[in-house]
């Protein structure tokens, strides 16, 4: 079209539009702005002439500039920000800010697409039947900061990238299944897997991929400036990174999904106690993933708000069932069931919610509590010192004359191992402790630093070696989806040993055919609807096997001030999924 | 002298070594730098042996020892396990931000134990002795990260609630706002007094007792004789003589100014090495601790050999041979 | 002639009892008001937390964790308030005192031990002697504390004796320097010279002639020392390396305090003050010490 035309139909448009708005304020019309004017046509109802005016107005002039700042208080500070090789919570959370993903979650936790036209399933053939082949449609209009489209070539890259060993990334999971990836066109890849693989989509395709421009031949990228100013495509573009103090990124003015607030200052601040001063003082906006037992701090705050949300992270303590002194044998005391069950019984954790935990965190049943897929027939193991210390009578286990239950000539008396320093753990410890004294069982708290504590082989490291009575940590089933690393703490062939398997997770020798069975099920069944029977039957069996004790569910626990609006944390989506929403109103 | 110097310095290089190999094995008895993959739930068994051939944890200790050496003394301090950073630049970056607040701590340290020191040396005994010097012990006496707490919770955010004008909480600039001169200082402002409190005490005693000694000097007592008064007898003839001893204190404490304050540092959220030094700690990355140990290492041994010898310079009943 | 040696006599007279050395240190330690006070204070709090447990304070009231009482405000009932897990502040506050005090002394006498040692042997013997020690006083204190802590923990588990030992150990190069010094300055006195021609062995020298003229400095530094790794074992507990529950100390329970300084601030604050008060107290007995002994010392 010559430009004169253009012009003229841009004119006649205007026209219309105008006329329109004159005779009836019809909302079809300005269908587009609705969201953005709504506010103005209400209150301007009967004054037709303002509407009109301000349908013009919107047109052109952007009533959506970003503006104001957001400070987010973290306390851990990234390693690096290539997703891959610096893999870590806080880390993601910071980088999904420059990022787009190709599907994500929304504010009620559900798989959406995002650079991708749908999220791939069986159903709309993005998933092959036999659950090998993916086929990922991307979206037009997502480019990276400097300009360069986003193509499927750099989806095929970030594959080659993250499988690169001379790359060093620290997890492969999902991406080490892929076979090959096929480039159709600019915006299509088809992914072939070696075998089946259902956790795929939801476990991979919510990370972001990389540059291929940027990063193709660079070496050791882990220490290139990549690493330290990175080349995103997401709603906010990086800044700078002052070392030790903070990360600063700006809104992106290209993003097809623009964002609202000008600039979001990601400030390292390592002493939480610190960091809540600086909630109080205003200086600090949003913090997340801080301690259940700050909660009764930041609710005396005025200009704060409190969103703790019960997680997928459960503590829970493991049951040796192999003896540390001679990991062929089994465990002296624990490889009774009842014995077991007893103790579970025999240890408060109501009061350990209520009380010490200040209410804020939930008893816990099974693996996959607050997820869709928990099995919410299970109840939790009630807390019942009668019913424990019959069923220890029972298995022979009798009231010596220092209070501790024996038999055998073997004293129950065990140790009860967590990371040291950690406050809350040890309490609880200190209160099972006692709730343990009292129906006959002696309980030794016996911490360790942390990088003891998840040491390996090599190092002599408790977790590595299996030497531990019983072992209390968090854990969770990694996110949306389960993936393989999750079920490496049940599985038979995960079994830990330093000599014929050091890198199993199953430190605790647990072992049963039929959980292997479901497992295998759970991660690999097509079906949706009975790879679900199968995960929940999973809980059910490890739920009657007794050997690990769900303590609770702890609370993911977010502050915002009252600036800010549209963080809306969830589940999996944390707080970092809207940072396109947040907005701040003064 | 100039034999004892060269004959120290030889001496050092096997101190140094030395410092290598106890430091290098203490941290590595400190833990697994494999940890902090193992505790991560999101990373497979099968990532977590190819990681460790990659950083060579499989190895012996003393076989990753060697490699260290021999790239340090090639010029590579490594890089980081954690970052992949290289170590120089790490520390580097960090480094100036730790001594703007050691010095500036040092330098309010020694203004205020010179003005205390003296005052209780002349007035011992005294009520105001016993006020001045329980001062000095205020700073000392407090848990360094519970002084700072409060110092935070009073002056920045009660100050700030009430109207009244206050401090800045944390960091070393402001988070919004411009980062000039003015605000640095404003930022100093807390954490310089959580620090030089603390060691405020130890100067002021040592210069109380040398200006006492000093005092009943023989030349002091003739300075008073001679008429001279009290003020000019203070300060040209015991003060002067009263300050060189200090020195040696100063050179010995001077290493310590580079690794930092690490609680201080915390509290504070200041960008420094002690807190860089702790992060990497607690996962054992080696390389960024033994750079920053050899950084402080070589600089005790030069800070000792300059406070030996203005030790000998001052008492010549001192010999220092061998 | 007995004018005179009747003047003579009366001054004999007057000095039947000529004050000893040690009495006049005393009488100086007494002009010291604030030392004389803060000796007594220090003094009543060595009994109560010594003789507390044996009598009004009870073992349960201080370790066993009771859920309903979390963070309660002081009241009638427990008079400090109540901690994190529920159990009395003030009878917590006079455990604890127990093992920090202990500590306290214990890793003194581990660092004065260990420097008077080293010291003595590198400011007597001097040449190459001082050398490999004072050198090897460079190499540990070069090494940053928390690593030996850290290390010695994971060897030994970590115990009370561990932290004894850690401290300690962090605290002997400043008493190696101190003796060594002023063996230094000793060995060339001319009483050293007489034990010499007498034929006295070297130990004996060291030990029996020249060590208790330098009792002085270190009696001073082994009481400051107390203080020092009272706050050393306070700066641990705040990095979680100190001693582990279910044992308190003044350090492990002002750290444990942290997560509620807003809401429950008396958690804190007792704990806190203990320190404070302790440290204070023992610094100004030192200053005392000092004073009395040897106002010259350079401590």
């Amino acid at each position: 079209m010559s430009k004169r035309a253009g012009l003229i139909v841009a004119m006649l448009v205007v026209a219309s539009l105008v006329l329109g708005a004159c005779t009836t304020p019809e909302p079809q019309v300005i269908e587009k702005e609705v969201e953005k004017v709504v506010k103005e046509t209400v209150v301007v109802e009967k004054e037709v002439e303002k509407v009109v005016e301000k349908v013009v107005e919107v047109e052109k002039a952007e009533d959506t500039t970003p503006k104001g700042t957001v400070v987010v208080g973290v306390w851990q500070e990234p390693k690096g920000l290539i997703w891959n090789i610096f893999y870590d919570a806080h880390a993601n959370d910071l980088g999904a800010s420059m990022y787009y993903t190709p599907v994500t979650t929304d504010e009620n936790d559900e798989l959406v697409a995002q650079m991708l036209e749908e999220v791939p399933t069986v159903d709309n053939g993005g998933v092959s039947e036999d659950g090998k082949t993916i086929t990922l449609k991307f979206k037009p209009g997502f480019a990276w900061h400097d300009g360069v489209p986003v193509t499927a070539e750099d989806y095929k890259f970030t594959w080659e990238f993250i499988m690169d060993p001379a790359t060093v990334s620290q997890t492969t999971a999902g991406w080490n299944m892929i076979e090959s990836v096929e480039v159709i066109d600019e915006l299509t890849a088809v992914v072939t897997l070696s075998e089946s693989y259902v956790p795929f989509v939801a476990s991979t395709l919510v990370f972001p991929i990389l540059p291929k421009h940027a990063l193709e031949g660079v070496a050791d990228p882990g220490n290139s400036e990549f690493a330290r100013a990175p080349l995103g495509n997401g709603p906010f573009v990086f800044q700078e990174w002052i070392p030790g103090d903070r990360i600063v990124v700006k809104a992106n003015p290209d993003a097809p999904i623009p964002p609202k607030v000008e600039e979001i200052i990601f400030k390292f601040v390592p002493d939480m106690n610190t960091l809540l001063a600086l909630l109080r003082t205003g200086d600090v906006d949003v913090a997340y993933d801080l301690r259940e037992t700050q909660i009764a701090d930041i609710v005396k705050m005025q200009n704060v708000e409190v969103i703790a949300l019960p997680g997928l992270s459960i503590e829970r303590y493991y049951f040796n069932l192999r003896d540390p002194q001679d990991l062929t044998q089994p465990h002296p005391i624990f490889n009774d069931i009842n014995v077991r069950k007893a103790l579970m019984m025999g240890m408060d954790r109501w009061s350990a919610v209520s009380g010490i935990l200040q209410g804020y965190g939930e008893v816990a049943i099974t693996e996959l509590d607050n997820h869709p897929w928990q099995n919410t027939d299970l109840e939790p193991v009630p807390y019942d010192p009668e019913a424990a210390a019959a069923l220890l009578d029972e298995a022979g286990w009798v009231m010596g004359e220092d209070g501790i239950r024996v038999k055998d000539g073997v004293r129950l008396s065990f140790r009860h191992s967590t990371t040291a320093g950690n406050q809350v753990r040890e309490n609880l410890q200190l209160l099972f402790q006692q709730n343990l004294k009292d129906i006959g069982v002696e309980m030794i708290i016996d911490n360790y630093q942390s990088a003891t504590f998840f040491g390996g082989c090599a190092t002599d490291g408790i977790f590595g070696t299996s030497n531990f009575d019983v072992m209390g940590f968090t854990n969770s089933p990694a996110s949306i989806d389960l993936a393989q690393e999750w079920s490496d703490f049940f599985l038979t062939s995960s079994i830990k040993d330093c000599e014929t398997n050091p890198a199993g997770s199953n430190a605790w020798g647990y072992s049963n055919p039929t959980l292997d069975e479901q497992m295998a099920c759970a991660l690999n069944e097509l079906d949706p609807e009975a790879r679900v029977e199968c995960i929940k039957a999973a809980q059910e069996t490890i739920y009657n096997d007794y050997f690990t004790l769900y303590v609770y569910d702890r609370l993911d626990v977010f502050a915002v001030s009252d600036r800010v609006t549209g963080v809306n944390p969830t589940v999996f989506g944390g707080h970092s999924y809207s940072y396109a929403e947040w907005q701040v109103v003064e | 002298m100039f034999r004892y110097i060269v004959k120290r310095l030889l001496i050092s290089i096997p101190v140094l070594l030395g410092v290598s190999l106890v430091a290098f094995f203490l941290v590595q008895a400190s833990g697994d730098p494999m940890a902090i993959y193992v505790s991560n739930p999101n990373i497979s068994s099968e990532d977590l042996i190819r990681l460790e051939k990659t950083y060579g944890f499989d190895k012996p200790k003393a076989v990753q020892y060697f490699y260290w050496l021999r790239n340090t003394l090639k010029g590579d301090w490594g890089q980081s396990f954690l970052t992949h950073q290289d170590v120089f630049t790490m520390i580097g970056e960090r480094l100036g931000n730790t001594l703007i607040l050691m010095f500036t701590s040092l330098l309010v340290t020694l203004t205020i134990s010179l003005l205390l020191g003296i005052y209780t040396a002349t007035h011992q005994y005294s009520f105001s002795d016993y006020f001045v010097t329980g001062f000095s012990f205020f700073g000392y006496a407090m848990p360094t990260f519970w002084f700072g707490l409060m110092l935070i919770i009073i002056f920045a955010v009660k100050a700030r609630e009430a109207g009244l004008p206050y401090l800045p909480a944390a960091g070393m600039y402001p988070i919004r706002g411009d980062r000039n001169f003015g605000q640095l200082l404003l930022h100093l402002v807390l954490p310089v007094t959580v620090l030089s409190l603390s060691s405020v005490a130890k100067y002021t005693r040592y210069l109380r007792s040398s200006m006492l000694e000093v005092i009943s000097q023989d030349y002091v007592r003739t300075a008073r004789a001679k008429g001279l008064s009290e003020r000019v007898v203070l300060w040209r003839h015991a003060f002067k003589n009263a300050i060189i001893p200090l020195v040696t204190l100063v050179m010995l404490d001077i290493p310590f100014l580079f690794s930092g304050a690490l609680i201080t540092e915390q509290v504070f959220a200041w960008p420094g090495m002690g807190r860089m030094y702790w992060e990497h700690a607690n996962w054992v990355d080696y390389p960024v601790l033994m750079g920053i140990i050899l950084l402080v290492s070589s600089l005790v041994v030069v800070c000792n050999l300059i406070a030996d010898i203005s030790y000998a310079l001052i008492d010549p009943r001192i010999r220092v041979d061998g | 002639m007995t004018e005179s040696t009747t003047a003579l006599e009366r001054l004999n007279g007057q000095q039947k009892n000529p004050p000893s050395i040690w009495g006049l240190a005393l009488r100086r330690f007494l002009r010291h008001r604030a030392g004389v006070i803060a000796s007594a204070v220090f003094l009543l709090i060595v009994l109560i937390v010594a003789l507390g447990p044996l009598t009004f304070v009870s073992y349960d009231a201080a370790f066993r964790p009771n859920p309903l009482l979390v963070n309660n405000a002081p009241s009638a009932e427990h008079v400090l308030g109540t901690d994190e897990v529920g159990r009395d502040i003030l009878a917590r506050l006079i455990y604890g005192g127990r093992i920090s005090l202990t500590v306290g002394v214990l890793a003194m006498v581990v660092a004065l031990s260990v420097g008077t040692i080293l010291g003595a042997t590198a400011g007597y013997f001097g040449g190459v002697v001082d050398s490999i020690i004072m050198r090897f006083t460079d190499i540990m204190l070069s090494i940053p504390g928390i690593f030996l802590i850290i290390a010695l923990s994971v060897f030994f588990g970590p115990s009370v004796s561990t932290i004894v030992l850690a401290i300690g150990l962090l605290n002997w190069m400043t008493v190696a320097r101190i003796v060594r010094s002023m063996f230094l300055q000793l060995k060339e006195q001319e009483f050293v010279t007489a034990a010499r021609c007498v034929g006295a062995r070297n130990a004996r020298i060291m030990w029996t002639h020249i060590l208790p003229n330098a009792i002085a400095p270190l009696a001073v530094a082994a009481t400051l020392s107390i203080g020092s790794a009272i706050l050393t074992e306070t700066s641990v507990s705040y990095l979680g390396l100190g001693i582990q529950p279910p044992l308190p100390s003044w350090g492990n329970m002002l750290k444990n305090a942290q997560d509620v300084i807003w809401s429950a601030p008396w958690v804190a604050t007792f704990p806190g003050l203990m320190i404070f008060f302790s440290t204070l107290c023992i610094n100004f007995m030192g200053d005392a010490l000092r004073d009395a002994l040897d106002p010259r010392m350079k401590l």
